[in-house]
């Protein structure tokens, strides 16, 4: 497994978690483990946000890793 | 006949006909009239006066001269709306006095406003700085209207590229613990529903005041006990949370499996599930 591949899975699980803490928040009633949630699922997209840029980075310097 | 018995029937002979034909004559707003019908409705109203006090003895003299100032109006508003030409002659036309954001100082004065009175119309349209404004045009009815800069333009979602969802207006379906039977309909909505969607949010009909609902169907509250803390409408926000779940996990399925088939669907199903989220998120989000 490439280095690519793995950061591929990395993102998709992080954006999966990302979706759940939104699903939470939006499904709770307590007003502070909604704050909580929604400052996770923030955390969660910002990180997704660098890993996405890392996998870009490693796309142009590794080309033959590219995912079809 | 006793005098104050003329006067009171006079009175309310003529409460009755002004309050008729000044409700006939148009709906236009005191403040947005041109000065000639102020002076118009001014003359209707002092006309009255003075025949419902006997300042003028003749009751049929005095319904001559309100006559005349009361159809006049009326047949040159007809006129108006049949012809240009007249329209312009009766209403006068607007005059433009600033252009490409310079002043226009001659129609300026033909139209007998001075600078100062000019800024004052200006900034209460909010445009505090002469530099802003890029038209502006003197209606006949007095008012200045003004186009901003388009850098100095409130922004809009155009502006942004951003597309929006279409909205129509909200319809106020309770009011005062009543539904409101003929908003209800007017959405294709009934009472079930409505009690449904109060039950779910555990309210009872009678401790609301008012509740309205929107072009997509969520039913936003207001109660009569404030104390009450409510769960706002998330219907929306939850299924754009799931559309994003269920794309991120068969994107997860497709890397981790080792199946060719079974990967091509997953990822093609994720490009799928990212398309539709893409064309949903006006509609879902904002």
């Amino acid at each position: 497994m490439t280095v690519g591949t793995q950061m591929q899975q990395a993102i998709a699980g992080v954006q999966s978690a990302a979706a759940t803490m939104k699903t939470f928040s939006l499904e709770t009633q307590d007003q502070n483990a909604k704050k909580d949630f929604e400052q996770i699922a923030q955390d969660l997209e910002n990180a997704l946000q660098t890993l996405q840029q890392r996998q870009k980075y490693i796309e142009q310097q590794e080309p033959q890793f590219k995912q079809q | 006949m006793k005098e104050w018995m003329e006067i009171l029937i006079r009175s309310l002979g003529l409460f009755f006909l002004a309050f008729f034909f000044v409700r006939i004559m148009g709906k236009k707003h005191p403040g947005k009239m041109s000065t000639f019908q102020l002076v118009n409705y001014i003359v209707i109203a002092i006309l009255t006066a003075l025949i419902a006090a006997k300042v003028i003895p003749s009751f049929r003299l005095g319904l001559v001269a309100l006559a005349v100032w009361i159809f006049m109006p009326m047949l040159m508003d007809f006129l108006a709306i049949k012809s240009k030409i007249l329209h312009g002659l009766i209403h006068g036309k607007e005059t433009v006095v600033i252009k490409k954001g310079k002043i226009m100082e001659e129609n300026l004065k033909k139209a007998k406003l001075t600078g100062e009175e000019l800024i004052r119309e200006l900034r209460a349209k909010n445009a505090f700085s002469l530099a802003d404004v890029e038209f502006a045009v003197l209606e006949n009815t007095g008012e200045v209207n003004v186009v901003m800069k388009n850098d100095k333009k409130p922004v809009t979602a155009h502006d942004l590229g951003q597309k929006v969802a279409p909205q129509t207006e909200p319809q106020t379906i309770i009011l005062d613990g009543n539904i409101l039977y003929d908003a209800l309909n007017n959405f294709g909505l009934n009472e079930g529903w409505v009690k449904t969607q109060l039950k779910g949010m555990g309210v009872d009909l009678t401790n609301v005041f008012i509740g309205q609902v929107d072009s997509s169907g969520d039913l936003y509250i207001d109660l009569f006990d404030d104390m009450i803390q409510l769960p706002q409408p998330t219907v929306k926000e939850m299924l754009y949370a799931s559309i994003e779940k269920s794309q991120a996990d068969f994107m997860k399925y497709a890397l981790e499996t080792k199946d060719e088939k079974a990967k091509k669907m997953y990822a093609d199903n994720a490009r799928k599930l990212e398309t539709l989220m893409k064309e949903l998120e006006t509609y879902l989000l904002h």
